[in-house]
């Protein structure tokens, strides 16, 4: 909201404008002073003498300007679409420095000379207004610095916090600060005037709606201008000058925070004023001209003939005031916070009125706001009196009594208060005390301050006046209990470290996804499941959450493939959804890891080799055992997305922990990913408990040297290195302590058909040396025993 | 002596060897001294006929001799070339080729932050917890005393799965779902991600993160909240800055603040990530509503706490003067690899 300080000042003295900024600030009520920027000097009155298009340029015309210097008119080519004759203008003369590096110069204009500039508001810096030149009152007299004759007062800029709609007005900041600073009120109410109902009368349907509804009938107005001094407080709060009649009720709902309404009374039927609910398929046209089917959300006020207003949203068309208007009825009423929501919502229309009786306006408050506005009424239209003045009210308001006890300060400020300052507070915020005793303050807060309705309200205003500045620091107690973490924390962290320091990127991705694309990869799987959808998505492209970390680890590839590289190593620890929100949501938190192009040997290694599955087995083997402390196990295959054939299922112990392979046909095509790239893929589940704990005791050290041999074997391509590894172990026995496969190789002098792989291994007993020919013994068994698997000794 | 003698040795015998100039009088020393009728040969031999209780001193001395004399031997040979050999002079050894650097891993420019944050607050005596995103209605706004008909509860604001289900808006509900599983005292801080329903620009983004703490002790106060975050403030930026506590609301907490900063990129004067004010907000907090501590069955009369939650996207664009939050989530490698080793 903008409050122009001389506004403000007119109830409260107040301090320099830092410092009234900081203490409201401090408070709560976030604001800044802002000041106008000046007008520049060297701009001045000129009268614009003739106006006509420039001869080369359709936009542009060239003016005639007497300026008041006693010389020739000047030349000024301007583009204001509203440059007119006989206006009097702003008109920055040449060496008129605007302060940004751009000074007024003599100069052409396609031909034309341009001796100065005709300014918009925007270019003096007044306002955002740059639809044309600012014109000023035919009587001005030439030559004049414009800004000596446009003094824009200070605004405060301020935002209230959303459960102090009692700051959303310029009385109630007045009254904040009051509070902060100990300035008193300076001004009294406006002086009620009396008048009977006569044949008004007002229904309220439901107390809980509107708990409060009032009008005055006002006739005999004139419609006109407004005074300069309310047209000049309402530009600087931001409002347009319409008319009085218009400008009083928003006048009002700036100082007084209380929406008002003018009924044209010629327009509207009867003296019987309704509140209720639309029912049935009722119908009305707002002032702004749109119609709008009502449902029961919104709150109606009717006449005698229907709906006239959306109440405390926006009147209706048919009722409106006009320049013909002699006679209104004006409304001010309380309604529901909630209603109005709803109504608002249920129309599409948020209005000034609408947002302030969403934060609540209160109804005690009425009364005041009519009482101002008839005053200011009757003020500027010397015919009009006030006839009649209705007000229902059927269930006042009554302030809650709140206790604060001694003892709660100290216990939760951490400091003493003494009596007087508690009740300085309480004097300063208009709460009223009703008694003390050594227990405990009881108070009532004043009727605007909707918010404060229990003890730990008070706790916060002694303790926000005081000033949270003031409050000493502490800092208790450095130890707690041991509380057990979960268990996913742990993991998640380890899991985190662990990639780290394999030399992999973390990435963060959106969690939220398209939900046709995710599930065109998942297909419904069990573990890659389809993404779980939003009842409210913004946008289709983020419409859903992702069942698995897969596709967003790809989409994080193609981002950088566009831009720089293809060569990535990535993963990420993040949370995944399965499941059904009409049943049971399962959220999973799961670590990826994408390979790509080179993938780990992306690090400048220039020509680095292309990644494929057995660096990502490797890395998994690493990390699982240090995530598990169990070694990592594959079967054959795995589910849609990853490549059939070419993908397997990563196991611990005898339980299924996720799946890696290299990218299926579906994330290539989703993603634009060539076939040539490798890109191979791993997810796992980071839920899984993992029973049987691997015990890390201590084994005796080999006393014994071993004896190493190496072997490579010929076989056909078909037979697997598991095989021929596990053929081995059996045949060699319990001295063979190592077996590692060193070389795999293909090609001559081997048949096409052949590989040769070659094992280094070692040797040891624990009681005793071996022997050369004991050793011979077992390599003459295992590779008798590997000829059954069609296996030669290269 | 005898473990004077063999040093005097060596020392002279690096000298000599140093001094060389051609490969025949470096063989010369060689043989002289490790031949096998060599000097150091020659003690090394003796070793066996001297009292047993000197043999192992004599042993290692002399056979620490060897091994320098055969270092320096061979080092000096390599330098004055052996013949046939194509040994590179010192000349043409080029340092500034690159390094194999072995790959390194990278963690993401937001986890560096929480991890920061999160090592301070364990130091400081915070525990971590965590809780599901997709959350009840209850936890995430009943229990943290946001009425029925709160305008944040409606579905403008929140993403929604089903009528009571929604993505958390916040980690409060982590602090509910904690104080629910266990007694007072309670002293934890809550990371994580929390949705909100917003459209992607440069400062908005529908999933962000968020870290909370919460303390719940007897006797916890406003003070010690105050201390307690001035501490943090030193750990997090290594100095004492400007802070300035100001008034503000939430509905779980009473009295509610925010928390803001003196700008560190202008040191108060003002600029344009400050929008000239000299402070920049960093967090929200307050003393845990009595409802929400009755909510989870604790006794407000007997127990208080504080609480407050930080922004670490917020916090990390601040640090590193991103300009837009749609980086942290896009994971352009050019962006996070500038960030290695910030921490
Ligand atoms: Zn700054």
């Amino acid at each position: 909201m903008r409050v122009p300080l001389p506004w403000l000042e007119s109830f409260v003295e107040l301090p320099s404008d830092g410092e009234l900024a900081t203490r409201l600030t401090a408070a709560g009520l976030e604001c800044e002073v802002d000041a106008a920027p000046a007008v520049p000097d060297g701009v001045v009155t000129g009268r614009i003498l003739s106006c006509e298009k420039h001869p080369d340029a359709d936009r542009l015309s060239v003016c005639l300007v007497d300026v008041g210097d006693g010389g020739e008119p000047r030349s000024i080519v301007c583009g204001a679409p509203n440059a007119q004759a006989d206006r009097i203008g702003a008109c920055a003369l040449p060496g008129t420095d605007f302060g940004n590096g751009f000074v007024i110069a003599k100069r052409k204009l396609r031909g034309v000379p341009s001796e100065g500039m005709l300014c918009s508001e925007s270019e003096l810096g007044l306002s955002d207004d740059h639809d044309g030149i600012l014109f000023l009152p035919d009587d001005t007299p030439l030559g004049r610095p414009v800004g000596e004759i446009l003094t824009r007062p200070r605004v405060l800029v301020t935002e209230a916090l959303s459960n102090r709609g009692d700051w959303m007005s310029v009385r109630g900041v007045a009254r904040e600060v009051s509070a902060v600073t100990g300035a008193a009120w300076k001004q009294g109410e406006a002086r009620p005037v009396e008048a009977d109902a006569g044949a008004w009368r007002v229904e309220i349907d439901d107390p809980a709606d509107c708990p409060r509804y009032a009008g005055r009938v006002i006739e005999g107005l004139t419609v006109g201008d407004s005074p300069e001094w309310i047209a000049e407080r309402l530009t600087a709060a931001g409002v347009r000058p319409i008319s009085n009649l218009v400008d009083v009720t928003n006048y009002v709902l700036l100082e007084h925070g209380h929406p008002l309404h003018a009924f044209d009374l010629d327009k509207l039927t009867g003296t019987s004023i309704g509140v209720r609910r639309a029912r049935g398929r009722e119908a009305l046209t707002t002032l702004d001209g749109k119609a709008h089917e009502l449902t029961s959300d919104v709150l109606l006020i009717t006449d005698g003939s229907g709906p006239v207003a959306a109440g405390g949203v926006m009147g209706g068309e048919a009722t409106m005031v006009s320049e013909a208007t002699t006679r209104v009825f004006l409304e001010g009423a309380s309604f529901s916070p909630g209603r109005i929501r709803a109504g608002a919502r249920s129309l599409r229309l948020t209005t000034d009125a609408s947002a302030r009786f969403e934060r609540g306006v209160d109804p005690e408050g009425v009364p005041g706001a009519l009482d101002r506005a008839t005053e200011l009424l009757l003020e500027m239209c010397p015919g009009a009196r006030l006839t009649h003045a209705v007000d229902s009210y059927p269930e006042p308001a009554v302030a809650p009594r709140i206790a604060l006890r001694r003892r709660t300060l100290p216990r939760l400020l951490g400091m003493e208060f003494s009596d007087e300052d508690v009740l300085r507070i309480f004097v300063s915020l208009g709460i009223t005390l009703e008694s003390a005793d050594a227990e405990a303050w009881t108070v009532r807060p004043p009727s605007f301050r909707r918010d404060l309705l229990a003890e730990e309200d008070l706790v916060e205003e002694v303790a926000r006046i005081h000033g949270y500045d003031r409050i000493p620091e502490r800092m208790r107690g450095h130890t707690s209990r041991h509380v057990a973490e979960s268990p996913r924390i742990g993991r998640q962290a380890r899991s985190r470290r662990l990639l780290l320091s394999l030399g992999l990127v973390e990435t963060i991705t959106p969690s939220l996804v398209d939900r046709t694309r995710e599930n065109a990869h998942s297909q419904g799987g069990e573990f890659f499941r389809d993404s779980v959808p939003l009842r409210n998505p913004l946008s289709q492209d983020r419409d859903a959450l992702r069942g698995s970390l897969i596709p967003s680890l790809v989409q994080v590839l193609a981002t950088n493939r566009a831009r720089a590289t293809s060569d990535l190593a990535l993963f990420e620890v993040g949370r995944t959804w399965g499941g059904n929100p009409a049943g049971h949501v399962d959220e999973r938190l799961r670590a990826a890891i994408l390979l790509s192009g080179s993938g780990l040997d992306a690090s400048g290694s220039v020509g680095g080799k292309s990644c494929d599955f057995f660096d990502m087995r490797g890395l998994l083997e690493v990390y699982v055992e240090g995530l598990w402390g169990h070694p990592l196990r594959l079967e054959e295959g795995a589910p849609s997305p990853l490549k059939s054939g070419r993908s397997a299922s990563l196991f611990v112990q005898d339980q299924c922990v996720g799946f890696l392979g290299e990218a299926g046909a579906s994330l290539r095509t989703a993603f634009d990913l060539p076939n040539e790239l490798p890109v191979i893929l791993a997810e796992l589940d980071l839920e899984v408990e993992i029973e049987s704990a691997r015990s890390f005791e201590f084994a005796a050290l080999p006393r014994y040297p071993g004896v190493h041999r190496d072997l490579a074997f010929v076989v056909q391509k078909r037979v697997r290195h598991a095989d021929l590894a596990s053929a081995l172990t059996e045949a060699a026995g319990p001295l063979l302590v190592e077996s590692r496969l060193f070389d795999v190789y293909e090609g001559a002098p081997l048949a096409d058909t052949e590989k040769s792989l070659a094992f280094m291994l070692v040797f040891r007993s624990p009681e005793r040396s071996l022997t050369h020919e004991e050793v011979d013994e077992r390599v003459d068994a295992i590779v008798e025993h590997l000829k059954g698997l069609g296996a030669r000794i290269r | 002596m005898a473990q004077v003698e063999p040093d005097r040795v060596l020392t002279e015998a690096l000298a000599e060897i140093e001094a060389t100039s051609d490969l025949t009088s470096l063989e010369a020393i060689r043989v002289r001294l490790l031949g096998r009728k060599g000097e150091v040969t020659a003690h090394l031999r003796a070793v066996s006929s001297l009292p047993k209780d000197e043999r192992p001193a004599a042993g290692q001395a002399w056979n620490r001799v060897r091994g320098g004399l055969e270092g320096a031997l061979e080092a000096r040979e390599a330098a004055l070339g052996s013949p046939g050999a194509d040994t590179p002079s010192d000349d043409d050894f080029d340092f500034s080729l690159p390094g194999r650097r072995p790959p390194e891993g990278l963690p993401h420019v937001l986890m560096q932050t929480l991890d920061r944050l999160v090592e301070i607050f364990r130091s400081l005596g915070f525990s971590v917890a965590d809780g599901p995103e997709v959350e009840t209605t209850h936890y995430n706004f009943t229990a943290l005393n946001i009425p029925e008909d709160h305008p944040t509860r409606d579905d403008h604001d929140s993403f929604f799965l089903a009528p009571d289900l929604l993505l958390r808006t916040q980690m409060s509900p982590v602090q509910i779902r904690t104080m629910e599983a266990q007694e007072p005292p309670v002293r934890v801080i809550s990371p994580g991600r929390v949705y909100r329903r917003d459209h992607f620009d440069a400062s908005h983004s529908p999933f962000f993160f968020q870290m909370e703490g919460l303390y719940v002790d007897t006797d916890v106060t406003l003070g010690d909240l105050k201390g307690t975050l001035r501490e943090f403030v030193r750990r997090f930026f290594g100095k004492e800055l400007g802070m300035r506590f100001r008034g503000s609301y939430f509905p779980f907490t009473e009295p509610s603040l925010e928390l803001d900063i003196s700008c560190t990129v202008c040191e108060g004067q003002g600029c344009a990530v400050c929008k000239q004010t000299g402070w920049v907000e960093i967090l929200g907090c307050g003393m845990v509503h009595p409802n929400v501590l009755r909510g989870v069955g604790y006794d407000p009369e007997v127990v208080s706490g504080y609480a407050f939650g930080m922004g670490p996207d917020r916090i990390t664009m601040l640090r590193h003067r991103i300009p837009d939050i749609r980086h942290l989530y896009e994971n352009d490698l050019r962006f996070l690899s500038q960030f290695r080793g910030a921490s």
